[in-house]
């Protein structure tokens, strides 16, 4: 069933046009009646007193001299009122002079009270008869009522009439409405659909009057001019954006939210061969080399549940078979409320750098295998003649003359000083082979360890070492106490005429854990902080001091290889304090990790 | 109040008494006709007294537009503004001619048709046994009389 | 002793030589040689049947923990004591020593420092009981 809500305006503004026309009419019409009841009623009230006190003093005489006749007569002036049912003139005693009743109605009682009294039936009106101020008589008037509904039929007719005529008036009015109001409207609903259903925001309503709705439909025009020039926009920063994307030497891509890639460049048609759909949504995992695949799934996955960027390395298929190296980045796009509205990535192809890469890491690796080794074999022959020197120097000396012992003395300090390089550089090609480490170390065992193998040197400079609280770390056991050994040692080392005092301790600090360790040596200028990490890097040629200056080294590398860094705070004359960080968590998958065990 | 108003069934003279009186509330008199203006309105009965005490009953305590009312009885006709309204029982020619001469300021009633036409202003007559009146107009102006209109509503006939 | 470097199996000699130390050394110049020594003493009970054995890791042929890992292996000389004499300081060879129970003494570039082989022995002996 159609409701009011439902149907047209039209017939709306009809309706409700006719409803407030009835309704006016109605208490207009209630009103006039009401006030002309109560009007007519005075007026009645006042007409029918008069009249009463006329026919009153016109009867007095025939009271007087007790005439009917004349009473009768003067009552008979009545006629020309159509309404009086009945008049009566009563004698003092009660009786009556004189009766007036054209339709036989009978004379109302007498009331000796002056009144006028409104009843169903009709008004009585009693008046007494007075002459020279005695009353002589009462005259009884009995009159009907039907002159008040006779004007309210009238008015209501009349009403009724007005309202026939207003209500045929209203409906003339009504096709007047449709250029008023509907037609505007109707504009409205022609110019909105046809944009809903087109899509095409050109499209503009007709104004058709200057008011509320014409500016309704100015309003309306220049809503849709915004939204077309805006939609221009759109479509202007599609093409640059489509462009640029075209025009790149990368593979451009985009996507959902929920990672269907839905926009793909030429540069992929170019790669992959013909068929994008054949990559879109989650077809490109095809292209993907079958060892990379699990983890590209799970990375971009990540992505796109965490919102964090997309970055791995990979291998795609080219459309003669053959898989080439790639490096895809994807970042999420947000809106104003920093939802994901869509991924846009790109994927370069690293494919000759990446060979030039491992071919390099081949060579380095092979280079750190060599020097190993080298250095490795060479601790024999070198030890031999250290070793044998000394005791030739022993044992000869005195067959040597001056210039032999010196020759020999040469001897003996070269093969020292070389089987110390040797030494050293195999403790340095050690440091870059890092292990993997499944479980976490506890430093401060390392820590015991280091003093343990430092015992001697610490007795011989009566030195203090100690440490804090100090954490389970993913370093190599070897390559900490290699770093924990030359800090301590240098420490050791590095000592002016007091005990040395040494500590180490350790604070979490982000993702790390920072190392400190601090002594109350000589110090190192400030100027030096950064050349002393440096391979064979002395800054002491003096003879108290020493080492090949390959221990700091040693450390940098170590850390550096655990993705941590190393540095140091000093001041001279007072003590260094050396810094190396290194992860809290263990660092998965890291490919260079090489186990490494020579004999 | 008028309750003393003659019933059919009293005698003709009570009724006469009780017109006689009312008469005076329908009549207006010239202030000439009194002596002062706070003279009475005197009516008079001429030679034989039919009421007995039925008029003295009528006008006790009557005062008709701020006048008192009398009655007095006499033998000879009245010295003028001495009567405003004089009566006369039995319907004499004589009569009637004696009382026309008493001249302006005088109510004449009598009794009998020929009363008025003999020049009296009112004079009463029995009708289907009832008491009526008759008017002489012409009298009662020339007495420089005003009737109430109403009063000659009420009589039996009027000589214009 | 398993040493295939004769200037280090004379140092280790010497070492011995100096602590006094009442040993017989047989020398095995490669691992191989070693392996035929060890395999000779289980088979014949007179053969000479070694207290203690100096063991360098790189030797020609079978290397030193591949030895170790027989004699380990075998009846007789599961539990006697090794010390490893070795140029390596690879904390790797370190441990692995320290698994099979095997002493550890890396040789040092410097006469004095060799000749303490013999102390570290003497101690080791001491503490196996044997001397």
């Amino acid at each position: 069933m159609r409701t009011f809500r439902d149907i047209p305006i039209k017939q709306k503004l009809v309706i409700m046009n006719m409803a407030a026309t009835t309704a006016a009419l109605l208490l207009a019409g209630l009103g006039i009646v009401l006030t002309d009841s109560l009007l007519f009623r005075r007026y009645l009230q006042r007409d029918l007193s008069s009249l009463a006190k006329i026919i009153a003093d016109n009867s007095t005489a025939a009271l007087t001299f007790n005439d009917p006749r004349a009473a009768a007569e003067t009552l008979g002036a009545l006629r020309a009122r159509t309404h009086v049912l009945s008049a009566c003139i009563y004698r003092p005693n009660g009786s009556i002079l004189a009766r007036y009743a054209p339709r036989g109605s009978a004379c109302p009682a007498v009331d000796r009270r002056d009144e006028i009294r409104f009843s169903r039936e009709g008004v009585v009106v009693s008046q007494g008869i007075l002459l020279t101020g005695q009353r002589v008589g009462t005259l009884m008037l009995f009159y009907d009522l039907g002159e008040i509904a006779e004007r309210i039929k009238l008015y209501g007719s009349t009403v009724f009439g007005v309202l026939t005529a207003s209500s045929l008036l209203a409906l003339l009015l009504s096709s007047r409405l449709r250029t008023v109001i509907e037609n505007p409207i109707s504009q409205l609903v022609r110019a909105s659909t046809l944009v809903s259903e087109t899509g095409d925001y050109g499209t503009r309503a007709e104004k058709l009057s200057g008011d509320e709705m014409g500016v309704l439909v100015d309003r309306f025009n220049a809503m849709l001019a915004g939204i077309q020039s805006r939609d221009d926009d759109l479509k202007r920063e599609r093409e640059r954006f489509r462009f640029m994307a075209e025009s790149m030497p990368q593979k451009i891509f985009t996507a959902t939210p929920t990672g269907d890639v839905d926009y793909l460049n030429r540069q992929w048609v170019e790669f992959a061969g013909p068929g994008l759909e054949r990559i879109e949504d989650w077809g490109w995992a095809q292209f993907v080399h079958p060892e990379d695949l699990e983890e590209n799934l799970r990375l971009w996955r990540h992505s796109i549940e965490t919102g964090e960027p997309f970055h791995f390395e990979h291998r795609f298929r080219r459309a003669d078979g053959k898989y080439r190296w790639h490096l895809s980045r994807a970042h999420a796009m947000r809106d104003a409320g920093g939802k994901i509205s869509m991924w846009i990535g790109s994927s370069t192809d690293i494919h000759e750098q990446k060979e030039k890469e491992e071919a390099l890491r081949r060579a380095n690796d092979d280079l750190q295998q060599f020097a190993y080794a080298a250095s490795h074999d060479l601790q024999e022959p070198i030890r031999n003649v250290a070793v044998y020197s000394e005791i030739v120097s022993r044992r000869y000396h005195d067959l040597l003359d001056a210039e032999g012992q010196q020759f020999l003395g040469f001897l003996k300090e070269g093969g020292r000083r070389l089987a110390t390089l040797v030494n050293d550089l195999l403790a340095y090609t050690r440091a870059g082979m890092a292990e993997i480490v499944e479980a976490p170390v506890d430093s401060s065992v390392v820590f015991e360890h280091t003093l343990a193998s430092l015992a001697e040197a610490i007795r011989e400079s009566q030195a203090t070492v100690t440490c804090g609280p100090l954490p389970r770390v993913y370093v190599g056991e070897a390559h900490l106490q290699q770093v924990f050994q030359n800090l301590i040692g240098n420490a050791l080392k590095y000592r002016n005429e007091k005990a040395p005092c040494i500590h180490v301790s350790a604070v979490g600090r982000g993702a790390d854990w920072c190392f400190a360790v601090e002594d109350n040596g000589i110090g190192i200028d400030p100027k030096y902080k950064e050349k002393i990490f440096g391979v064979f890097k002395r800054l002491h040629h003096d003879r108290n001091y020493s080492g090949t200056g390959i221990g700091l080294a040693i450390c940098q590398r170590v850390v550096e290889r655990y993705g941590g860094r190393i540095w140091v705070e000093s001041q001279p004359a007072k003590g260094s304090t050396f810094f190396f960080t290194v992860p809290r968590h263990a660092q998965p998958g890291d490919p260079a990790q090489v186990e490494s065990s020579v004999g | 109040m008028p309750s003393r108003a003659a019933p059919e069934q009293i005698s003709e003279y009570d009724v006469k008494a009780a017109f006689l009186m009312n008469f005076a509330k329908f009549v207006e008199w010239p202030s000439t006709a009194f002596a002062s203006s706070g003279s009475p309105i005197a009516i008079c009965i001429l030679g034989k007294d039919p009421f007995g005490r039925a008029m003295d009953d009528v006008v006790e305590g009557e005062t008709v537009n701020g006048r008192k009312v009398t009655v007095q009885r006499m033998t000879d006709p009245p010295a003028p503004k001495t009567c405003q309204m004089v009566f006369a029982a039995g319907a004499g020619k004589e009569t009637a001619k004696a009382l026309s001469g008493l001249g302006r300021g005088v109510l004449t009633v009598g009794e009998g048709e020929n009363f008025v036409r003999d020049g009296g202003i009112i004079g009463f007559v029995i009708e289907n046994r009832r008491v009526r009146f008759d008017i002489n107009q012409p009298a009662a102006v020339a007495a420089g009389l005003t009737l109430s209109s109403k009063l000659l509503s009420v009589a039996r006939a009027v000589e214009k | 002793m398993a040493e295939d470097n004769l200037p280090d199996a004379l140092l280790v000699r010497e070492a011995i030589r100096l602590e006094n130390l009442p040993l017989e050394v047989h020398m095995a110049a490669d691992g191989q040689a070693a392996l035929a020594f060890i395999a000779r003493a289980e088979a014949d009970q007179d053969a000479p049947c070694p207290q203690v054995l100096l063991l360098d890791l790189n030797l020609p042929k079978v290397d030193g923990f591949e030895v170790l890992r027989q004699l380990r292996a075998s009846h007789r000389f599961q539990s006697i004591p090794v010390l490893i004499v070795s140029s390596s300081d690879s904390p790797g060879d370190r441990s692995q020593a320290e698994e099979f129970g095997a002493g550890y003494f890396r040789k040092p570039p410097s006469y004095e420092e060799f000749l303490k082989l013999g102390v570290v022995l003497k101690e080791m002996l001491q503490d196996k009981g044997i001397l």
